[in-house]
């Protein structure tokens, strides 16, 4: 318990909400520019790659790809990414889905997708 | 997710097509153990594809969909013409491309938008009315992006309630969800008797059927947030492309290079068999074996690796002339790979060919409609249907009043006005109608404007309203000739408007060509430069009128002696004027009333209308008055009642009024009575008939 630093509680906050602030800009909340995703999609369709879940192959269950997500490369809860998942197999979310979903999937009500 | 069963879309692996080709970089994932891309080498232009919105802390995002045609077009022709600028490119790219269709109700802003990466457009539902045996329908077909559908209906519902509570009725009697796999379909059953549009427009105002979209394009670029617009963002997917292209060619290059160089050595080795296995043979082992290769036959290691590990069948003529081929293959690859490398243009021929080929593939028609309607409704919703009287003065000024405002002054007798009398404005015409009506205002300059009363503000008896001018785009010098109002649009049919100008020509047009007109006016006549409206009159078929010159000549003839013309003919001519003569107004016949003539020294006589014989249209016409070298030009001529009033303008700014009974019906001959009493070098400069005061 050596390693205490006395800091002021006001540079602390401002330093730590920088960095965090920082990091939900450019790790969670915005696009990047080049292919227009953020990084829980980026890392949802990277991962169904790895799974082989192309278009010509079988279904797979949505837990199957959200743990590969959530334990390979992302570090956040899972109701987080299946979220994010659903979102990209919804036709009136996205003008052009990138997932196709088996199952609920939600509708244009907000009826709430299967869990 | 435990129910729930996914794969990817087609879509997503163009996202990530080449990934394994070294095209894009790598970063370590949160406890460095594996390796994931820090952007996907995509095809598609996604960001703009799909939009996207995001909140994070001290910026936002919110970026609309588009149609991917429209892209593939844009980014083509931003790659050969780089200069391109916002306009070039939306030529191509119309404006945003909603999943749910609507439309965009605001287009003309969306080049703004497209310039600076900020700004905000209207999406409205699409809807239909629809008519069976229980009445009108409005039938909801699309909504707005984003609004859940649910929501919309409990919001109508709401506001039919809330408005209710008011002792309001909105008019709609049922909402029903008739959505199936088909498409959206919310039906609106309407009452009896109401205006759809009025309650269309409640609804866009007061619920989700219309919303806006705030558009902030920031994105990440090169490790940092920032706004971005459009030609920025196709931009920055091009030199991606450029990237990709580049490193996966690359990467081929090197890889065909590679395979290439242990082809030539198997090739050498089975050119001289013989002495490779006897080198083989002689061999302690592998070590020796390869060392031994590289020296006698002149190969590399890796030459010298592969030869030792070919298979006996290599060895047969079949295998040999499939080496061969596959030389001649990797020879070529290089040759297209350098190519790209070296050469710019055949590098973007390549990107240009790729997304060609995912337009074929995934490119769909556009579902948003753009229009440029504009956003803003009209309030017919907060107007009480009531109504009112509206009040235009000679010098411009307009206003309306409730009409039992109006009434009660009447009967309370003295001295009462519909306006305040400053600067000897008069009022020239007074109309009673409805505030939900349309009024139709035509211009010296022949032009038609439109208003609806309910615009127009209301005030009481002692202000003298607004300026005409508020409410329209006019010139300087053009005034309002007359305003004809509309209360129900099917009171306009058969009718015509009729136009008279200076140099005597008469123009007959239908009134139900005067619908929808814009801001700014709509061209009622063209006009020759010198020559001027000086009046217009809503006429039937069936009735006649009589145009006045300034020298005292009249011409009465039928309405249907001019044929109906289009808004922007020129018209026919009225009466034949002498030089120097001009029509100064043109009345409605009514046999019921007799006309009023005065004259510029301010002479007047009443005639018959009886005197003035019908005749065809286009001649020289009868004398109403002997001669006007005494009396002076006439100023107007007016329809009256025996108990008129009549209000006389005068050049120097004086306002005489006069009773009509007081001035003598005569003959057409007649040169009239002195009935104004003038100062020294004043004239009489027009005259009305009053219209208000009692």
């Amino acid at each position: 318990m050596s390693d205490i630093l006395n800091r002021s509680f006001e540079q602390e906050l401002k330093e730590s909400y920088l960095l965090y602030s920082l990091s939900v800009i450019t790790s969670r909340a915005i696009p990047d520019v080049r292919d227009g995703l953020k990084p829980v999609q980026r890392r949802i369709l990277y991962s169904m790659d790895e799974l082989n879940l192309r278009h010509t192959a079988a279904y797979k269950k949505c837990a199957r790809i959200v743990g590969e997500v959530m334990g390979k490369y992302h570090p956040h809860g899972d109701a987080a990414i299946y979220d994010a998942l659903v979102r990209m197999a919804q036709p009136f979310s996205l003008r052009y889905p990138l997932v196709i979903g088996q199952g609920n999937f939600g509708s244009i009500d907000r009826d709430p997708q299967l869990q | 997710m435990r129910y729930t069963e996914a794969k990817m879309h087609e879509l997503a692996e163009y996202m990530l097509m080449d990934i394994d080709k070294n095209t894009v970089d790598v970063l370590d994932n949160f406890d460095g153990s594996l390796k994931e891309p820090s952007v996907l080498p995509t095809r598609i232009p996604n960001l703009l594809m799909n939009g996207v919105n995001g909140i994070a802390v001290g910026m936002a995002t919110n970026i609309p969909s588009h149609n991917l045609n429209e892209l593939i077009e844009g980014i083509k022709k931003l790659i050969d013409n780089p200069d391109s600028t916002t306009d070039d490119l939306m030529e191509y790219i119309k404006g945003p491309d909603l999943p749910t269709g609507g439309i965009i109700v605001d287009g003309d802003k969306l080049k703004d938008i497209y310039k600076t990466g900020r700004g905000s457009f209207h999406i409205r539902a699409k809807y239909d009315l629809e008519e069976n045996k229980n009445g009108l329908s409005i039938v909801i077909k699309e909504i707005p992006y984003g609004v859940p559908k649910s929501d919309l209906i409990t919001q109508i519902a709401n506001y039919v309630t809330k408005q209710k509570e008011n002792k309001k009725d909105v008019g709609i009697r049922n909402i029903r969800d008739e959505s199936d796999k088909e498409g959206i379909r919310v039906v609106i059953e309407l009452k009896k008797n109401v205006n759809p549009q009025r309650i269309i427009n409640q609804l866009l105002k007061h619920t989700s059927l219309q919303i806006s979209f705030a558009v902030q394009m920031t994105v990440i670029d090169k490790r940092k947030p920032r706004v971005m617009n459009l030609k920025e963002i196709l931009q920055a997917f091009i030199d991606h492309r450029v990237d990709v292209v580049t490193r996966r060619t690359q990467f081929e290059l090197d890889k065909a290079r590679k395979r290439s160089h242990i082809v030539e050595g198997l090739m050498k080795a089975s050119e001289g068999i013989e002495s490779v296995i006897e080198i083989i043979r002689q061999s302690e082992g592998r070590e020796e074996a390869i060392n031994s290769l590289m020296e006698i036959i002149n190969v590399t290691k890796e030459q010298a690796n592969a030869i030792v590990d070919m298979r006996l069948i290599n060895l047969s003529k079949l295998e040999e002339k499939k080496l061969e081929k596959e030389y001649a293959e990797l020879t070529q690859k290089i040759k297209d790979a350098m190519e790209i490398l070296n050469n710019k243009e055949r590098l973007f021929e390549v990107i240009k060919e790729e997304l060609e080929e995912i337009k074929a593939k995934f490119g769909d028609e556009r579902r948003t409609k753009i229009t440029n309607q504009g956003s803003k409704i009209e309030e017919m919703d907060n107007i009480e249907e009531e109504d009112l009287v509206i009040v235009l003065t000679q010098w411009g000024y307009i206003k309306a009043m409730k009409s039992d405002e109006y009434k009660v002054q009447n009967r309370g007798g003295k001295g009462s006005k519909a306006i305040k009398k400053s600067d000897n404005d008069f009022i020239i015409q007074v109309l009673q109608t409805n505030s939900l009506s349309r009024l139709l205002f035509i211009t010296s300059k022949g032009k038609a404007f439109e208003l609806h009363a309910y615009n127009i503000e209301k005030s009481t008896k002692e202000t003298k309203g607004k300026h005409i001018s508020t409410y329209l785009y006019l010139d300087n010098d053009e005034k309002i000739k007359t305003i004809i109002p509309i209360e129900n649009e099917k009171d306009i049919e058969n009718k015509y408007i009729m136009l008279f100008t200076k140099n005597g020509v008469v123009k007959r047009t239908s009134l139900g060509e005067f619908t929808n007109i814009r801001k700014n006016g709509l061209k009622a006549i063209t006009i020759r430069e010198d020559d001027m409206v000086v009046d217009a009159l809503i006429v039937d078929e069936n009735d006649e009128v009589l145009v006045i010159s300034k020298k005292g000549m009249s011409l009465r003839f039928r309405v249907s002696d001019v044929r109906v013309m289009g808004r922007a003919a020129a018209g026919v001519r009225s009466i034949k004027l002498r030089e120097n003569d001009n029509v100064v107004n043109a009345v409605r016949v009514n046999e019921e009333k007799s006309m009023l003539l005065i004259t510029e020294y301010g002479y007047a006589k009443r005639v018959n209308f009886e005197d003035f014989r019908l005749q065809n249209r286009g001649g020289i016409g009868l004398k109403c008055v002997k001669g006007t070298s005494r009396i002076g030009d006439i100023v107007k001529a007016l329809t009256v009642d025996e108990d008129s009033h009549i209000i006389v303008f005068t050049k120097l700014g004086k306002a005489i009024r006069e009773e009509v009974s007081t001035i003598s019906t005569l003959s057409r001959y007649a040169i009239g009575v002195r009935a104004i009493r003038l100062d020294k070098e004043d004239i009489v400069a027009d005259a009305a008939v009053v219209v208000e005061d009692e």
